[in-house]
């Protein structure tokens, strides 16, 4: 399954990083703010609960 | 012996199918998912098995786990609900070909049906009016071609899948190239079918489906229609019956040319003929759907037949009940789907424990519900947790009582739709019936406005 952005990549507010499925509806995740992806912190195909963090973005050098 | 009924599906429906088999006389076996274990469903049925985890690939959609599950469980006939395995001609084949009765139409018109551009050309062929479109049409050269015949807007619809999935809006010919190449993309990623063809969009229309009933024997009647119009993200959010605009006239022509589509077919069980209907009365076929409906129940409030019951009945060989004269409108009824959906965050599924849940009652209402308090709702499966159904001498009684029922609707722990829809059922387009199959986004949009 290719991922939306890999580690290192420079990614702007709003950008796609993910998509979340519940109940057969799907959802795009965006990027809260401008950084550098670093990693996912879920898998894909796993369960996440609400409020739990999905991917980590450096903030420090947009 | 007593006959035995599998009933492939979940929730409300899988519930509503075990009345009816209780009803009969029939014994209903429920199957479940490790998620669904300690489901309303299952408690409710007169056996139950379990049929794999909870995701639906593994279980309600895996047809090997169904057959299994009939065979051990010594199961007469498979009822597939909606959803699901319900239009998937490859299983009902199956079904049939292993021994059991199918509740629903033969593959072959499941297959046809599920072709939208075989379904044109069978409404071609009954005399059935279309909305003005192609065949499959083959590169984006030959669509801009079509497409300047056609004329504008128009829509680039998928041949195969369902739901809204690869429907894209085209304006003008300056979209149509990308549009084309857009909606091949993502049909053929979901259905493994590519193709599509150009439909004429037609604006300030109401969508308006007619029930229909079918025996072995030949014997198609209809029982009349329903406004389905009041949709988002082409998902039905209101449902009424009879369609409150819907002149006699046409009302008796659409029903004719139902009938006329369903009788050329050789259909039999239960089915649904969709048409468009525009505001001079002209009437267009869109799609057959090969299973019982979400919002059957509103037309079995206004005639008072059980649309499942018959199903069953025709599934073990019977002839219809009734005749197309015995069929009578009477009054009208409403539905309102209460989803466990977020309607201030984009209608986001919402998950969870339900803690209350207060149903409503009292003179007119029939709830058909798949939850009760300490329900879990999953995640993995569609968001619909129950629909309020209202009936009453008129439409304005029947809306009344909508309104009283909403009121007394309480479902805590998740959130739900209820006060969404309710806000709908208070506009004053909805009680004057001024809406059309575009009014519903505009609503969802101005009150984001707002």
């Amino acid at each position: 399954m290719p991922v939306f952005v890999d580690p290192g990549d420079s990614i702007l507010k709003g950008d796609v990083v993910g998509v979340i499925e519940v109940m057969k509806m799907f959802m795009n995740i965006e990027a809260p703010a401008d950084g550098v992806f670093v990693r996912y912190l879920a898998s894909h195909g796993e369960s996440v609960a609400m409020g739990s963090p999905l991917a980590e973005i450096d903030t420090r050098y947009p | 012996m007593t006959q035995r009924v599998l009933v492939a599906n979940r929730g409300e429906i899988a519930i509503r199918v075990i009345r009816a088999c209780r009803d009969l006389g029939y014994t209903s076996i429920a199957v479940y998912s490790d998620a669904d274990e300690g489901s309303e469903h299952v408690r409710l049925a007169d056996e139950s098995i379990r049929i794999g985890e909870a995701p639906a690939s593994q279980s309600y959609l895996d047809s090997d786990r169904i057959i299994a599950a009939a065979v051990e469980t010594h199961a007469d006939a498979v009822h597939p609900g909606y959803g699901f395995l319900s239009e998937n001609a490859d299983f009902a084949e199956r079904v049939v070909t292993d021994g059991f009765r199918w509740v629903g139409p033969p593959a072959s018109i499941i297959r046809t049906m599920g072709d939208k551009a075989a379904a044109r050309r069978a409404a071609l062929g009954a005399g059935v009016p279309l909305v003005p479109g192609t065949d499959v049409i083959e590169g984006s050269a030959a669509a801009l071609a079509a497409g300047e015949a056609l004329g504008y807007p128009l829509l680039v619809k998928a041949v195969a899948g369902g739901g809204g999935k690869g429907i894209r809006l085209v304006a003008g010919p300056a979209e149509l190239e990308s549009a084309y190449d857009d909606a091949r993309r993502e049909v053929g990623a979901a259905f493994g079918n590519p193709d599509v063809y150009l439909e004429r969009a037609l604006l300030n229309v109401r969508h308006i489906e007619i029930q229909l009933l079918a025996d072995d024997d030949g014997h198609v009647i209809h029982l009349f229609d329903r406004d389905c119009s009041l949709q988002r993200r082409r998902q039905k959010v209101v449902e009424e019956a009879p369609a409150p605009t819907l002149a006699a006239d046409t009302r008796s022509a659409i029903c004719e040319s139902a009938v006329r589509l369903a009788r050329s077919l050789g259909y039999v069980s239960a089915g649904t003929a969709e048409f468009l209907v525009d505001e001079e009365g002209g009437f267009y076929f869109i799609e057959m759907n090969t299973r019982i409906q979400v919002e059957h129940g509103v037309t079995e409030l206004v005639t008072g037949i059980d649309i499942v019951a018959e199903q069953l009945r025709i599934a073990f060989g019977n002839k219809l009940s009734m005749c197309q004269e015995d069929v009578r409108m009477s009054g009208a009824a409403i539905e309102v789907r209460i989803n466990a959906e977020n309607p201030d965050f984009h209608f986001m599924g919402s998950p969870g424990t339900i803690t209350q849940c207060v149903l409503p009652g009292g003179p007119g209402v029939r709830v058909d519900s798949g939850v009760t308090a300490g329900s879990i709702v999953q995640p993995y499966y569609d968001s619909m947790l129950a629909k309020v159904m209202t009936h009453g001498a008129d439409r304005d009684v029947a809306l009344a009582r909508a309104k009283r029922a909403l009121n007394e609707l309480r479902i805590e722990g998740v959130i739900t739709t209820t006060a969404f829809t309710r806000s709908l059922i208070e506009q004053d387009w909805f009680g004057a019936a001024r809406y059309d199959t575009s009014t519903l986004e505009s609503a969802v949009l101005n009150r984001k406005d707002s």
